[in-house]
Parts: C-alpha cells; structure tokens; sequence
C-alpha cells in the first residue's frame, strides 16, 4: 500500500516563509557588515597615509647623512593613542636602518596602493601591525627612502565588533519578532480548520447532521460542502438500513410468533386433550407449525441475499461471462419437480446466445425468486415458461398464475410490500432482491400480464455489452 | 443403512439422527472432526453427513483426508454458507453433494438415497424402482421379474435416468454421458432412445416425462416425487 505523505499547513507555511526570510537577513546583516568594515578600514589606511605622509615632511638632510626632525614632544603627540602602538621607520636605499622601530619589514601580506603609498598587513613582535610606506625617490636624498608608519589592529577590530554587535543584533530581534508575528498569524488563520476537526470529531457515527458553515473560510468550502453532501448520503442510507433492520425484525417476529403460538397449542393438545383422540387436531397444529418455520426459514434465506446483492458487497467481485441460456436450464431443472407437484408444467424456451457479464450466483439467485414467487403463488394445474432470448439479452418467467394488478406492479419492487395475493407466506422480498440484483448488472426487472393476458411476466432485461 | 452424522449442534444432530433412525437406517452421531476423521479411517459406513463448520477441525479437511485414503465412502456436505456452497459445487471438493442449511428432511432422505444409489451401482449392485429392476453387473433389465430386452444405447440411457431419478437430466447431460458410446449424438437421436426405452417401460410403474425445453425426468407413479 502505497504510504501517503503527511505535513503539516503550519509547519509548511512557517517553513516555506521563514527560510527565505532568514536567507534575506543573512545576506543583508554580512553585506552591511562588509561595508561597514571596509568604510572604517578605509578611514584608519587614510589616517596612517596622512602620518606617514607628515613624518616624511619631517625628514631632513644633514651631513650626517638623513636624520629626522623629530622632537620629543612631536614624537609622543606622534606614538599617542589610547589603544593602539605606534611605530615607525626611516631606511635608506645604501644607509639601510636610519631611525625608528628597526624591524618593521619592508613588505607583507595584502599589499595595495594608496594613493603614493603602499599598505600592507605584517606580523611584529608577535602582533598584526597595518603598514603605511612612502617610497622616496632618489632625486631627493641622493638614495632611495623608505618611511615606513604602522599601528597595531586594536581600533580596526574594536570598531569590526561594534559594527558587527550593531548590524546583527537588530536583525535577530527583527528575526524573531517576524517569527511570532507569522506564527501568531498562521495559527490565526488556520483556527477555523482546527475548529472544524474538533467539531467533526466530537460526533458520533449517529451525529450525521451538516457542518456549520459560518466562519468557514472559502478556501475550505468546498471541503465542508462536499463532507455535508457525503453526511446527507450517509444519513439517508443509515435511515433506509434502519428502516430495513425493524421492517425484517418485525416480519421475522411474525413467523416467530406463528410459531410459538402453535407450539403452546400444540403442548397443550398434548397434556389436555379436548376429544377422545387429540391426533386430527395435533397434526393441523403441525402443519401450521411448518409452515411458519417455512417463512422464518424463507425469510432469513432472503435477507441474507438481499445483503450479498448489496452494491457495496459485490466490489470485490470480478464479473465472469454467462451463458443465460445454461444458467437458465441448470436453475430452471431444479424447479420442474416441485412445480410437478402442484401439476404445473415448467417449459424452457430459447436456446444459447452471446454471454452476458455479472456474478452467475445472483442472477441464480434473482431466477431462483422468481420461479419461487411463480410456484408459490400458482393456485395449481397450470404452465410457467422460462424464456432465454437475445438482443437485448433477457430472461423471463411467465406463468398463468394470480398476477399482479398493473396499478400495483410499481410498489412490487419495494423491500416488504405484500400484495393482496399474498397467503401470508410471502416476505415481500423477492421481487425487491431481483430488482437489486439488476441494478448491479446495469439491467433491469420489468412486469407485464403473463401466458394468455393472465397470470404475470417478469423480465429480467440485461445491459448491452460495452 | 448405516450412516454417520457429523454436526456440531446438538439440536440439529439430535434431530437429524432421530428423523434418520425413524426411517430405518442406522446412524452414528459425532460432533467433533478429529474424532470424525480417525472413525472414518477405521470403519465403514454407506454414507456420511458431514458438516464443514466443525469447531475443531473444519469438514473439508476432514473430506479431504478421507479421499486421500482412497475411501469413495458417499459423502454429503452441509453447509450453513451458500458461498461455500458455491465453493463445494464449483471445487469438486469430493463431496457428492451438497445442502444449504436449513434443509427440508425429506429432500435430505432423497438426496442420501440418490448417492448411496449411485455408490450402489457403481459397484455393479441392482437398481430397483417400482417393477423396474436393472441388474447392473448382468447388464439386464426386469419388469415385474420378466426380462425385457434393451439395446446397450438403451439400457445406458435408463440408467443415467434411473440414477438421476426425480430430476431433471439434460439432453445435454445425456450426451455426454453417452458419448463413449457414440463419437456425436444428435438432439433427434437422442429422442428416439428415449422414446423406444418410454416404449419399453409401458408396461412397468415407471415413466419418463418430456419437460420442455429442460429433458427428461424420471418418475414412478406408485410414490410421487422420490419415495
């Protein structure tokens, strides 16, 4: 069986909006961050290029070769800073080291052009240092000069975390207030579904009334009004069971009764006997005792087949092909020793023809109610014709019996409808159960006067082959 | 005859045995199949009456051992599903025949007679309705003890008749049946066998009735129906 897939509205909803919008937000908060850190960056290389720019204004030319002019308090104003360090360096192209911090190296990682300087990252007593370097063209000093300032990264990754820390933390409120708001919303907008399950699952399988429909949002109506059409179905089925349940107790009661009567009767001719010889009036007891376990028996016989020509019975049933003609001689032999016994002579007419599909059991069955009504009500000496014809396939039982009134032949095929000919043997099933059982095969059970204008003809008509 | 009923119900075996007692035979009542199926595998009887819904071990397995055995001990099903009736017909579980509970007792005594008949002259014993007897290992036919003679054609459709007494056989099942005899059998040669064995049992109690349309049916006219 082939396993179908649950998910739930919310969580696909919640899903199917919240990821994308996660997705936004990460790429938003890393863009703003890059900028951010790339403007701040930017300001620090231009504050390093203005120093190294300034401390080669300072640079002078003796006879002692290139020195610098840097007094003590323009050296502390220049190495202040709160949080950073400070160095630098003055180097020749032949001098080699001039002055400043002698192991800041000439070149490093990341290295680019600001402007007439050259920036680069490198490692310095064991820390990141940033690296401004003005490279002084020979013409000046005779040599080339490099004049070199860094400052370690403290300010740049301060500066990093407060940006981070102030793009990111308003975007996880924003995250998780647009989380509450589309849940809050889902579980809103989803509450009348919700309803509608608690509603429908507290009935019972008697509380077959319509849904409430108010409130119901229109995407779900046609939902709701498909379920209220399958509850009216179901009602008016479960009415009609109903119905049938106490209609076939009480015609089951009837024989029952019968019974019990006659046995009280016939225990009390037994004990008392009212004539010398009890014997007449115990066999009348016993005759009127068979034949209400006849209708019991008969009654029973029918319900059960009733429930197996039930539409919902015969799923399952694969149709096979019928030859009606064989059918009709195999069911029909079996009915010509008891017609024989009330001297009815029973005839098959016709002869084979193309087969019809269905379930051979029922159509036995619905035959076998027929011939049944045939003999039964036939007050004797008579005829019945069994008749197989072709195009469009039909079987049909004729007899010259009692009959049935045409103004009454209508309700003959209700479930218990008894007609006047009825000697009180009768359930008034069979007809009902032929008509069910036609219904099944696309066909169709038809009443008309029978042999000679007297008597009843039933036609069982079949569906023309698709 | 000796007969063993297999049935569950109290009430229905009781029943059944006293009906069947009643009427001479000799019956034997178990309501279990296991003890069933070990009776069957040591004694004999002339036909059983086997319920399929045993609480223990379910009759058509106790049918179908039997015939594992080899035992071609008449069998009569009865059934209280017509499914299954429908099951034992179309199956061929080995039964020779079948009845849908609730029964009428009369056509279950038709019934039992007709098979423990056809065991009968299967094993070439005589067949008597009426004035009629045909000596089914002398291949010979007496009415009121005078023999009549019968033509092999004819004596062959009497017994498939006298076999299916009291209903109807078809021209069609007469065929078939007569067909080792003959390669094709019309429907009209059919009819003048049945006319020249009508003619020759004119002068017993028994008749062969036309039924239009459906065959032929066997009846002796001391006892209607069956008896």
């Amino acid at each position: 069986m082939l396993e179908t897939q649950r998910f739930s509205l919310r969580g696909r909803l919640l899903s199917r909006l919240l990821v994308p919008m996660l997705l936004l937000f990460a790429i938003s908060g890393m863009a703003s961050y890059l900028l951010a850190t790339h403007f701040a960056n930017s300001v620090y290389d231009d504050w390093l290029y203005d120093s190294v720019n300034s401390l080669a204004l300072d640079l002078q030319y003796t006879e002692k070769g290139i020195g610098l002019d840097f007094p003590a308090s323009a050296q502390r104003l220049f190495e202040w800073d709160d949080a950073d360090v400070i160095y630098y360096k003055i180097s020749g192209d032949s001098s080699g080291y001039i002055t400043g911090r002698a192991d800041l190296p000439l070149g490093g990682r990341n290295t680019r052009q600001h402007r007439a300087a050259t920036l680069f990252e490198s490692a310095l007593g064991g820390e990141e240092v940033h690296i401004a370097m003005l490279e002084l063209p020979a013409s000046h000093y005779g040599e080339r000069v490099f004049v070199q300032v860094a400052e370690t990264g403290q300010k740049r990754s301060r500066l990093t975390r407060e940006i981070l820390v102030g793009t990111l933390l308003p975007q996880i409120l924003l995250i998780a207030v647009a989380i509450a708001v589309i849940g809050s919303s889902i579980r809103s907008a989803l509450a009348p579904l919700h309803s509608l399950a608690t509603q429908l699952s507290e009935r019972d399988h008697r509380g077959l009334r319509p849904i409430n429909e108010v409130g119901v949002p229109t995407e779900v109506q046609p939902l709701t009004q498909a379920l209220n059409a399958l509850l009216a179905r179901l009602d008016t089925a479960l009415v009609a069971q109903r119905k049938f349940i106490a209609d076939a107790a009480h015609q089951l009661r009837t024989p029952l009764t019968a019974l019990k009567l006659h046995l009280d009767q016939a225990q009390r001719e037994i004990q008392e006997p009212v004539e010398p010889v009890a014997l007449p009036a115990l066999r009348r007891t016993l005759t009127q005792l068979r034949s209400s376990s006849d209708r019991a028996v008969r009654l029973s016989n029918q319900l059960l087949s009733l429930a197996r020509s039930e539409p919902e019975a015969q799923q399952s049933h694969v149709p096979e092909s019928i030859d009606l003609h064989a059918l009709a001689l195999e069911t029909g032999a079996e009915w010509v020793p008891r017609a024989l016994q009330k001297n009815i002579e029973l005839s098959l007419e016709g002869a084979s023809s193309s087969p019809v599909q269905g379930n051979a059991a029922l159509i036995r069955e619905a035959l076998n109610n027929l011939l049944d009504n045939a003999v039964k009500y036939h007050p004797g000496n008579g005829h019945i014709v069994l008749t197989v014809s072709a195009a469009p396939a039909t079987i049909s039982v004729d007899d010259d019996g009692p009959g049935i009134p045409p103004e009454q032949r209508a309700q003959a095929f209700q479930r218990f409808h008894r007609g006047d000919r009825n000697s009180g043997e009768g359930s008034g099933l069979g007809l009902a159960i032929v008509q069910e059982i036609m219904a099944i095969h696309g066909g169709r059970a038809e009443l008309s006067d029978g042999l000679s204008g007297r008597g009843l003809n039933v036609t069982l008509v079949f569906a023309p082959p698709k | 005859m000796r007969l063993l009923v297999v049935e569950d119900d109290p009430q229905i075996a009781d029943g059944l045995s006293r009906a069947l007692r009643r009427n001479g035979h000799v019956v034997d009542v178990l309501d279990r199949g296991l003890s069933a199926d070990i009776t069957l595998g040591t004694q004999d009887f002339d036909v059983v009456i086997l319920d399929l819904g045993l609480p223990d071990m379910d009759g058509i397995d106790v049918l179908r051992r039997l015939r594992g055995r080899e035992k071609r001990t008449p069998v009569l099903v009865l059934t209280a599903r017509d499914e299954l009736a429908d099951r034992v017909r179309g199956l061929d579980l080995g039964a020779d025949d079948y009845m849908v509970k609730p029964f009428e007792m009369d056509e279950l005594e038709a019934r039992i007679r007709a098979i423990a008949r056809r065991a009968h002259a299967g094993s070439g014993g005589d067949l008597v309705v009426g004035k009629l007897c045909m000596k089914l290992a002398q291949r010979r036919i007496l009415v009121d003890d005078a023999p009549v003679e019968f033509s092999p054609r004819e004596f062959a459709v009497l017994e498939i008749l006298l076999l299916r007494r009291g209903r109807v056989v078809s021209k069609a099942q007469l065929q078939e049946q007569l067909c080792a005899w003959d390669s094709a059998l019309t429907d009209g040669a059919i009819e003048l066998y049945v006319h020249r064995v009508r003619r020759k049992l004119e002068f017993s109690d028994v008749t062969i009735r036309t039924v239009r349309g459906f065959g032929y049916l066997l009846e002796n006219n001391g006892h209607s129906g069956d008896a």
